[in-house]
């Protein structure tokens, strides 16, 4: 009986021989699905296996037994086993379309959680501006991810919950779950995107009612006690700073050049100038149209809002040290975690709709 | 496992023509091959070339599933390749396969010897195209190997934008190859179209024809409209490489998605250039090898064209997690699932056709009935990629890496081989190792199984395609993978030993040796340069019951020659010819 | 047509010799292929064989088509705005000279057809002339798109990046505004490359015109290399009658015109794109009002440059160039029926390969019927 469920037909929800067990709303819809094509399949192979292998056994060439003439065809035979089979996929096909539309129709009230891949790896950036390299949802709540990508085609899969949707540089697209299950499970990239395509894998977990919330707060926590130079590292590389700005000879050239940005004379396009110091990095993040650099195009986007104190102040130290004239003094200046310094708290920019802060938690990430 | 083949008269000539009088000798030198006209000796550079080419495609096969013997922890471990090896590796694989052996496998080398004399011309409509499509073919390979030892290739053998066109691989080399290789297929479509509707000799009407005449000529129809749309997006994904015209990159303005639409518009219809060949190879076997007329011709030949039809129909089946409309999704899954109707009605009529037929096992068959049943697997699994909501599961995973190698390798290699086994005799003049070809079969069919099935399962857990590394659960089935691939290789090298074994120590073939009644069999093994010296006598291809063995030239005579003879010696011999020791 | 053209002669006196599979036997007629049993099936093969492959460069262009389709439903904004860039009066002059060329090669195959060879040789040089004179042209438009810096998207400074404009606009930015207007200087630089193409051309045209007048005067039985010679000087004068005629019709449109045409608007744009650019800061972004612009011409101009026009072009330069290249294989083919036609190799019962070449310049022909109009007219 087990094998016979392991094989053919497991109890809802369970893993069986073929499937992995079902973690969300959808996965049971697709999961009969299967099963019902798994079965007609079965009944289809079983007859034409049976009849291949009794006709050879029945009708081998040997002696006292010579072919028989039969029809050369059949009118009615040939349609029956025409129309039979066409009834039975329309069956097939309906099954599978209205799964399909459960899983394209996101619900109106949904958890928003932004993603962006890239060669070879993730980034989940949650509502309160935490971003992370796993994905972390709550139970029982729809859940919407919001994707884009840094580079190529890649593809989020997420096996228990049967949802996968490829993710196509220069548009977004949409993906919905809904989680019934608490636990840890696999997450992979299905489009093949070049050299580690195989590693760009990594956890989904699902909350326990509450644990979402209390993880998020974790990773704010997280980000406080990060060196400053660390954080603003991490910052570059995950909020989009290294798409214009290049560092150690990475990075676009749509911007400056951050080796030269602090302690150098900088000509503006209204004909002023200023020394790069820390108000100008500031100024220059939060209002970056105020002061234009001649030779560059007046393209970057205000980050007013979007950070958090310790992290501005995690990038100014991480500018500060890319200038090697400089990098001895940042590192002196910034030894304390980013948020335990006397502006942390006062900060003039935390407007941030849930009071949190951006960034992500493990330094391990890249 | 007796057959018809085991003879105790060996060196019987063959009727009609002396050995010397024949295709393979009628010129002598390299440049009487080279520059030949010859629809059979074109043929048989075809089937060099490209047995070459799955040589090398099956060596990296091998080589990808070594690797796989271990999953890996993290980037930075290594078994045997590191993971840009590996998928220079899987990708070189692909393209080998697809563009230089299963496309032209079985159409441009077998298609190109038999296709005439079955229908009874003295060559193909445009012999001087047809030797230029294999030197098309050849400057194609050649770009292959330039692209190989410049830098390899690493996009998969589907050249996704945008990664395509941002590796640093040659990938303008490979992509040119394949757009040479795409004119190679055209050409040679093109000219069976003209072949088939032009050269037919007086009787041989459409409905005469026999069924693997219907299959290539709906391949060719296949071949002469897709190809096209391969070629110019081949040409539009060059310029986006060299020039950045930004048709298909994205970061030029581009649309990657519409890359995948040309792509597979052409490359869905491609899977059957690959498929039918095999369909029409396996219709002439089972109706030779069960000494039955075929069931249902017509049902098949028209199933034949209407796959052909459909084909162009589904190719956005391919892309249901691409983020198409949900509109567009239903279509295509609609259509996919149109198609599963006339490949089930070829399965059923090859059943009926063996119903109280005499099933011989000669290794042929033995090939033609693997296919039925390895088939039927690659058909089934088909279905769940074409149930949306499965498929959404299921895309981009081992299972359809399952399905694609039972559809095009149990359908289509396995249906080559066996119509390399049917034809060798005709081909070459001598008849095979039986006994090493049926081991073969047996082999080649449970490697075969020991390699795919495993990766059904892997696919449904959810092993993503194209994965260098994998997580320890699926180390047990990669294991059994391989084993089964190791068994697969075996048994193909022990069935180019049968067949080049047959080369040298075969014994004469004669003109019928199995007694099909299509007009190749007609004229001698090998056949003479000109095919036939007057016109053949053109009648039903499957009047196999008009024909009975004739022991002393252990080959299969018309009737009416044995006439004098009373039914209990026909009797007497054919059962002579059917158990053999 | 072939039923007509096709004698049953044709069918009665090879018919013995073709079963011996020996063509080449019989003097009389020597085209008949030995694995053909009459000329009717030659011909029947051959048309058929023709007809295939213009269904497989249908589409093959249709690929084009599509693409265009999709950027045109994806950017309606560059490709309203795209057309204007384009000189109708060129397109338009190309159009004529390419439904010429299909005239006149309609006329060669029933030449062919009738036995004609001199009218069919006249047709076939008019048509490979008007092959060369329609790539003549098109070196024009190429040239000057090139120097007014209309390219695909990624050799475009302003797609590619913004700051790509400094590294990519090289010649645009080094223009000095001040002392000349930029028109000009883009005129002076499109003749000037127009001027390097005419003259090598012509000494294409004259090396070969002398090639074939020696080679037939030397060996006479040389004749078809002489033929091949003669038409490759055919084509490069053509071309070079082509590139001059392109600049008669920009100049007309100038002399002529207080309207804006296409060209100067083009040129208007780069001045108001040149203006837009980092060194130039007096320009208001999108307008721009230019004052005696190259010839006198008064151009007032509402432009705005949008971002994505390397999309535009990138379509632009693969359809045409595409399109271009069978112009080319055109001409080869017609090279060689010029040099079979010369030889006297075609009679009433054998102009099959006429035919073909026939029916492939017609679609060559259609394929610009419709590149005109969606690249051109419809704005």
């Amino acid at each position: 009986m087990t094998l016979f469920r392991l094989l053919a037909l497991p109890a809802a929800g369970e893993a069986s021989l073929w499937l992995p067990e079902q973690a969300s709303t959808v996965a049971a819809s697709v999961d009969e699905a299967w099963w019902l094509v798994y079965w007609v399949s079965a009944v289809f192979f079983a007859i034409i296996v049976v009849a291949q292998v009794y006709f050879m056994w029945a009708y081998r060439r040997r002696a006292g037994w010579t072919e028989q003439k039969t029809a050369h065809h059949n009118f009615p035979l040939e349609l029956t086993w025409s129309i039979i089979p066409s009834l039975i996929i329309v069956v097939m096909f309906v099954k599978g379309f209205l799964g399909f539309l459960d899983m394209r129709m996101p619900p109106a009230d949904t958890y928003d959680i932004t993603v962006v891949a890239r060669k070879w790896s993730w980034s989940f950036i949650y509502p309160n501006g935490v971003v992370h390299p796993e994905l972390h949802v709550p139970v029982d709540r729809n859940v919407k991810l919001v994707m884009s990508s840094d580079d190529v085609i890649h593809s989020l899969f997420v096996p228990v919950f049967r949802v996968k949707q490829d993710i196509v540089p220069g548009r977004y697209n949409y993906l919905w779950f809904n989680a019934t299950k608490p636990g840890t499970y696999d997450l992979e990239c299905t489009e093949y995107c070049g050299t580690n395509h195989s590693e760009m894998r990594t956890k989904t977990v699902v909350h326990e009612p509450g644990g979402m919330e209390r993880w998020l707060e974790d990773r704010i926590e997280d980000i406080m006690k990060m060196p400053p130079i660390e954080l603003g590292t991490l910052l570059y590389n995950q909020r989009g700073c290294s798409q214009c700005h290049m560092v150690d000879g990475k990075g676009g050239t749509v911007g400056p050049k951050f080796e030269q940005t602090f302690g150098n004379r900088h000509q503006f396009t209204d004909g002023s100038q200023a020394v790069g110091d820390e108000n100008y990095i500031r100024e220059s993040v939060m209002n970056p149209q105020a002061q234009v650099r001649t030779g560059f195009p007046p393209t970057m986007p205000t980050y007013k809002g979007l950070f958090r104190e310790a992290e501005i102040r995690g990038l100014i130290a991480f500018i500060k040290s890319q200038n090697p004239k400089f990098k001895a003094e940042a590192e002196r200046e910034y030894a304390k975690p980013a948020g335990e310094t006397e502006a942390g708290d006062a900060s003039p920019d935390s407007d941030l709709p849930d009071g949190g802060a951006n960034g992500a938690a493990s330094a391990d990430e890249n | 496992m007796a057959t018809i083949l085991e003879t105790r008269h060996a060196d019987v000539m063959p009727l009609g023509h002396a050995p010397q009088d024949n295709y393979l000798t009628h010129g002598r030198g390299f440049l009487s091959w080279a520059l030949t006209l010859d629809h059979k000796r074109i043929g048989v550079m075809y089937l060099c070339a490209v047995c070459s080419a799955f040589l090398l495609g099956g060596i990296f096969a091998m080589l990808l599933r070594t690797e796989l013997l271990m999953p890996k922890n993290g980037p930075e471990d290594v078994f045997l390749f590191t993971r840009d090896a590996y998928n220079q590796l899987f990708t070189l694989h692909g393209a080998i396969m697809v563009f230089l052996f299963i496309i032209p496998g079985i159409p441009a080398a077998l298609g190109n010897f038999i296709l005439p004399i079955m229908l009874g011309a003295k060559d193909v409509a445009f012999p001087r195209l047809n030797l230029c499509s294999f030197y098309l073919w050849l400057v194609g390979a050649l770009f292959f190997v330039l692209m190989l030892v410049t830098g390899g290739l690493d996009t998969g053998w589907t050249f996704y934008t945008p990664y395509s066109t941002s590796t640093s691989t040659a990938v303008v080399t490979a992509v040119f190859g394949a757009f040479i290789l795409g004119f190679s297929s055209i050409f040679t479509g093109l000219n069976f179209i003209v072949t088939v509707h032009t050269m037919r000799p007086p009787g041989m009407t459409w409905f005469r024809m026999p069924l693997f005449l219907w299959a290539i000529y709906s391949t060719a129809l296949v071949q002469v409209l897709a190809t096209p749309v391969l070629a110019i997006t081949l040409l539009l994904l060059i310029a986006e490489r060299t020039l950045g015209i930004g048709i298909f990159d994205p970061a030029l303005g581009g649309d990657p998605v519409l890359f995948q639409h040309f792509f597979w518009f052409y490359s869905h219809p491609a899977v059957y250039i690959m498929i039918l060949p095999a369909f029409g190879v396996i219709s002439e076997l089972i109706t030779t090898f069960s000494r039955k007329h075929i069931f249902g011709y017509r049902f098949i030949a028209y199933s034949s064209v209407a796959i052909a039809i459909l084909g162009f129909l589904v190719w956005a089946h391919h892309m249901f997690v691409s983020g198409q409309s949900a509109i567009s999704a239903m279509v295509f899954s609609a259509i996919t699932f149109t198609i599963s109707i006339p490949t089930a009605i070829k399965i059923f009529n090859w059943l009926a056709t063996m119903y109280k037929g005499s099933i011989s096992y000669a290794t042929p068959m033995c090939y033609a009935l693997a296919f039925i049943f390895l088939f039927t697997i690659g058909g089934l699994t088909g279905l769940p990629l074409g149930t949306l909501s499965t498929d959404i599961h299921l895309h981009d995973t081992y299972f359809v890496v399952a399905h694609f190698h039972y559809v095009m390798m149990g359908g289509t290699l396995i249906a080559f081989l066996g119509a390399l086994f049917y034809w060798w005799p005709k081909m070459f003049g001598r008849m095979y190792h039986e006994r090493l070809g049926q081991i073969s079969a047996v082999i080649v069919f449970l490697g075969f199984n020991a390699t795919f099935f495993p990766q059904f399962i892997m696919g449904a857990k959810g092993m993503p395609r194209r994965y260098a590394n994998y997580l320890p659960e699926y180390h047990a089935w990669h294991v059994a993978s391989t084993i089964g691939a190791y068994t697969l290789g075996i048994g193909l090298v022990i069935a180019a030993i049968a067949l080049i074994w047959g080369l040298y120590r075969g014994k004469r073939a004669p003109a019928n040796p199995w007694g099909s009644a299509t007009l190749e069999w007609q004229c001698s093994s090998p056949p003479p340069h000109n095919n036939f010296d007057a016109p053949p006598v053109v009648g039903d291809p499957y009047a196999i019951h008009q024909l009975v063995y004739d022991p002393d030239q252990s080959a299969w005579v018309p009737r009416q020659e044995k006439i004098v003879e009373s039914e209990a010696m026909l009797e007497r011999h054919t059962d002579a010819g059917t158990t053999g020791h | 047509m072939s039923a007509t053209a096709d004698p049953s002669t044709a069918t009665a006196d090879p018919h013995g010799t073709a079963g011996h599979g020996h063509g080449h036997d019989d003097h009389h007629e020597p085209f008949l292929a030995h694995h053909f049993e009459s000329w009717q099936q030659q011909f029947d093969a051959g048309k058929l064989g023709v007809w295939a492959f213009l269904v497989q460069e249908v589409l093959f262009f249709s690929g084009l088509f599509c693409a265009y389709a999709v950027y045109r439903m994806l950017h309606p904004e560059v490709f309203e705005y795209a057309d204007q860039f384009l000189s109708v009066p060129h397109g338009a002059f190309n159009t004529v000279v390419l439904l010429f060329s299909s005239l006149t090669m309609a006329w060669g195959v029933r030449c062919a057809m009738l036995g004609q060879r001199n009218g069919l040789i006249g047709c076939l040089a008019v048509t490979l002339f008007c092959a060369a004179l329609f790539l003549g042209v098109k070196a024009y438009e190429y040239s000057e798109k090139y120097h007014a810096q209309l390219i695909w998207a990624g050799a475009d400074p302003l797609t590619v990046s913004p700051s790509g404009m400094q590294a990519g606009a090289g010649h645009l930015l080094e223009l000095d505004p001040e002392k000349r207007a930029v028109g000009e200087q883009l005129e002076e630089r499109l003749a000037s490359t127009l001027h390097y193409l005419e003259f090598g051309m012509g000494v294409v045209g004259l090396l070969t015109l002398a090639a074939a007048v020696g080679i037939y005067y030397a060996k006479p039985e040389r004749i078809g290399l002489a033929v091949v010679f003669g038409a490759i000087s055919l084509s490069a004068i053509a071309i070079v009658i082509g590139a001059m005629a392109s600049m008669g019709i920009h100049h007309m449109m100038h002399a002529s015109g207080h309207e804006a045409t296409a060209d100067s608007e083009a040129e208007a744009a780069h001045m108001a794109e040149a203006e837009d650019e980092p060194p130039v800061h007096t320009a208001t972004p999108g307008t721009a009002e230019i004052a005696g612009s190259t010839h006198g011409a008064s151009v007032k101009a509402e432009l705005s440059r949008p971002q994505r026009l390397g999309t535009f072009f990138g379509i632009y330069y693969a359809m045409t160039g595409v399109h271009a290249l069978h112009i080319l294989g055109g001409m080869v083919v017609l090279t060689w029926l010029l040099a079979r036609a010369v030889k006297g190799h075609f009679t009433p019962n054998y102009f099959g390969p006429v035919d073909y070449v026939g029916l492939y310049w017609h679609l060559v022909d259609l394929v610009w019927i419709y590149l005109f109009p969606l690249l051109y007219l419809i704005g």
